[in-house]
């Protein structure tokens, strides 16, 4: 074939690095950053929140914490770990990846993108502030109607609370939006729908189910700020169950948008280091638009005791889930199936989401039956739950993803040694704390105490449970530790370190500020795999080449092959 | 062979997507990100006339119904877009975003008015008001191509 000129790139705005050239950028590289960064101290302050928690509960009658200190503590944990450290864990990675998983240059409206990171930053100041302030915020991360009202929430910690989750809800719906755009209209000639890694598709369902979702969250929270200027204005049990339903219409689908980017994450893994294409790529792609509009419907399931739900209908929905999840489980385990194993940290992470996940789900499908719900709300048993789904699944997704891309984004190989000590103290962290918050939950404990009287009979697994969390901190301090070893020794990472399969692994470590120029162009897509199929293509040549029939000498034509291999990227 | 990026339709040329020939009697399979949208959007719809089906509140239909016809709004939206602007060129678009931080400072300021008195609402103007200015001065001002030169198509 014939050269011809590459498309150089245009003169674009001039980069300027240091802290305000990274605040100020539109790179949509430096916003996914900047908001996987912020969200990574969020997630460590939560999680030392989650730690004083874990200390105040080890052993009976303790007063590490008050009554209202304890209660602010939880706010702050879960408001926090789910407005300002994982949802934005999600959201940022689509915003860093999709536009080079799909060939683009940029993200779709790259300056709504730096609006939405700026929201959500302020978000969490004022969340934060929130926190801080005397009588601060203290009617949990769902902020119930009338215990959030003025009334029985007075002074302005509450108030600074409805803020801060309008602020960061708002800052992950523009985040959203530019990434579903993105997908939906910038994608590079080839990559049709259904030659999009699965990761790209993990993203399209998040962000629908983001901007479906959660305009729910800004109405509930303006029925908040209702009640808190006139207490008397909303002050009916219709609106308080009103309130419910607006809140958990947001409330169920973000453990969604908490959960499928991470099995993204663990299915490029997955299918990397096992060797193989992803399995059942079309079924699981239609798996997340099914199991999407199924998480849309089953909100209901946390208002079963309320009496004011149709249960059958939630119960019923809540059980369907189970077919979705089957079919990505099928695709995860399938793809796993016959393939040569290897073990780097993100594989060890992406392994252990799987049986974690389903420990999650299951007790899922539990807490989605009626009967078992009654028996179990509000105990530990739930605690248990919901911290395998996002803790002991999205997480370790998360960090998966991390050790898989880490090398893309900074141009340096993370050590793997401390990443295998990090897995291996977060595995042990993760199952000590919740498993035997299972067993608390059926001997009876209730959430939400300060403490428990020494005779309850869980005293035991409470400290069990303390241990392990103890050992999680320890598990980031060590994640940490590898962070700054691996700047420090900054071993280069090549542009496919990991023998990657999505677009990608084809632009240079870091990727160059359009993600894709001349030197490093998007080739033709013919598939979801389009870097793997480029190898196979040129190893075919190669073979075909070292062939004794090919008749042609050999130096030659593997230097015309590598020439064909580098004008077709 | 293949077609290389430097290959792409420069304006005014066929931008026909290089596609696959296709094998005779099988039209390529497509699955347009429209449809998929919309795909989703039924469901949606066919949960909620589940649930109505089911007896449950008026509200609780109102929320979900709401959600699925925004979603079925969205995908009308990228229909359209796909039709009127089929060749997603790289947008020009100001490169300073001072407006934009500025934007989010007088929401932000605008939403704590609510928990410490409305003076700090009346406050949040001076950023909106300077956000607006300064966001018309860099629509003016220089817009810079944000990408490759050439058109694309994408979609």
């Amino acid at each position: 074939m014939t050269a011809e000129p590459a498309v150089t790139a245009a003169p674009g705005p001039k980069q300027t690095d240091g802290l305000v050239g990274w605040l100020q950028s539109t790179d949509h590289k430096r916003i996914g950053i900047l908001t996987l960064g912020t969200a990574f101290v969020m997630f460590l302050f939560d999680g030392l929140l989650g730690l004083a928690m874990r200390a105040q509960l080890a052993r009976p009658g303790q007063h590490i914490l008050s009554a209202q200190q304890y209660n602010q503590v939880f706010t702050m944990h879960g408001t926090g770990m789910i407005g300002l450290a994982i949802t934005p864990f999600a959201l940022g990675l689509g915003v860093y990846l999709i536009p080079l998983q799909v060939g683009a240059p940029r993200i779709a409206a790259p300056r709504l993108t730096l609006l939405g990171y700026w929201c959500y930053v302020l978000g969490a100041v004022t969340l934060v502030w929130a926190f801080l302030t005397p009588d601060g915020a203290a009617a949990g991360w769902w902020g119930y109607t009338p215990l959030s009202s003025s009334i029985y929430s007075p002074g302005p910690g509450m108030s600074l609370w409805v803020a801060g989750v309008f602020l960061a809800a708002c800052g992950m719906i523009l985040q959203g939006a530019t990434v579903l755009w993105t997908i939906l209209r910038l994608r590079a000639p080839g990559v049709t729908m259904l030659r999009m890694p699965v990761f790209a598709w993990t993203m399209v369902v998040t962000c629908l189910m983001t901007l479906a979702s959660f305009p729910s969250l800004l109405t509930a929270m303006g029925v908040i700020t209702a009640t808190r200027i006139d207490p008397g204005l909303l002050a009916s049990n219709a609106w308080n169950m009103a309130y419910e339903n607006l809140f958990w219409f947001y409330g169920h689908p973000v453990v969604y948008v908490m959960f499928f980017p991470f099995v993204g994450c663990v299915a490029e893994v997955l299918a990397v280091f096992s060797g193989r294409r992803f399995f059942n790529y079309k079924g699981t792609a239609f798996s997340l638009l099914a199991f999407a509009a199924l998480s849309m419907a089953v909100w209901g399931h946390h208002l079963f005791i309320s009496g004011q739900q149709v249960n059958d209908y939630f119960s019923l929905t809540s059980i369907l889930l189970t077919i979705p999840a089957g079919m990505e489980y099928f695709g995860l385990l399938g793809t796993l199936a016959g393939g040569r194993l290897r073990y780097p940290a993100a594989m060890l992470f992406a392994l252990a989401f799987i049986p974690q996940f389903l420990i999650g789900g299951l007790s899922g499908i539990m807490l989605g039956t009626p009967s078992v719900d009654y028996a179990v709300n509000n105990s530990y048993f739930v605690v248990a739950h919901f911290h395998y789904t996002l803790f002991a699944g999205s997480v370790f997704g998360f960090f998966a993803g991390v050790y898989f891309w880490w090398p893309k984004a900074t141009g340096f190989l993370l050590n793997e040694r401390a990443g295998r000590l990090h897995f291996v103290l977060m595995v042990i962290g993760a199952n000590v704390t919740y498993l035997p918050m299972f067993f608390l939950g059926l001997k009876g404990m209730p959430r939400w105490v300060v403490s428990y009287p020494g005779g309850a009979g869980f005293s035991a697994l409470s400290l069990i449970s303390s241990i392990g969390a103890g050992v999680i901190g320890l598990a980031m301090m060590v994640f940490l530790y590898n962070i700054y070893i691996s700047a420090r020794q900054k071993k280069p990472a090549t542009a496919d370190p990991w023998g990657g399969y999505s677009l990608e692994w084809l632009t240079s470590s870091p990727p160059p500020r359009f993600n894709y120029n001349a030197q490093f162009p998007v080739p033709r897509v013919r598939s979801f795999t389009p870097t793997l199929d480029l190898r196979e293509r040129q190893r075919e040549r190669q073979r075909v080449t070292l062939s004794p029939r090919a008749g042609r000498p050999v130096t030659d034509t593997v230097t015309a092959d590598t020439r064909a291999y580098r004008d077709e990227r | 062979m293949t077609a290389p990026v430097s290959a792409r339709p420069r304006p005014g040329q066929d931008e026909a997507q290089p596609q696959r020939p296709a094998e005779p009697g099988r039209p390529p399979a497509t699955l347009r990100p429209w449809t998929v949208v919309a795909l989703w959007a039924a469901m949606l719809g066919l949960l909620v006339a589940m649930d109505a089906g089911f007896g449950n509140s008026t509200f609780v239909l109102e929320v979900s119904g709401s959600s699925a016809g925004f979603v079925f709004l969205l995908a009308g939206a990228v229909w359209l877009d796909r039709r009127l602007r089929p060749d997603r060129g790289y947008l020009r678009y100001p490169t300073r975003i001072g407006g934009v931080v500025l934007l989010a400072v007088a929401v932000t300021l605008a939403w704590l008015g609510f928990a410490f008195g409305a003076w700090l609402t009346m406050i949040a103007a001076v950023p909106f008001i300077a956000a607006v200015g300064l966001e018309v001065a860099a629509h003016r001002r220089g817009k810079l191509p944000d990408g490759p030169a050439g058109p694309r198509r994408g979609g």
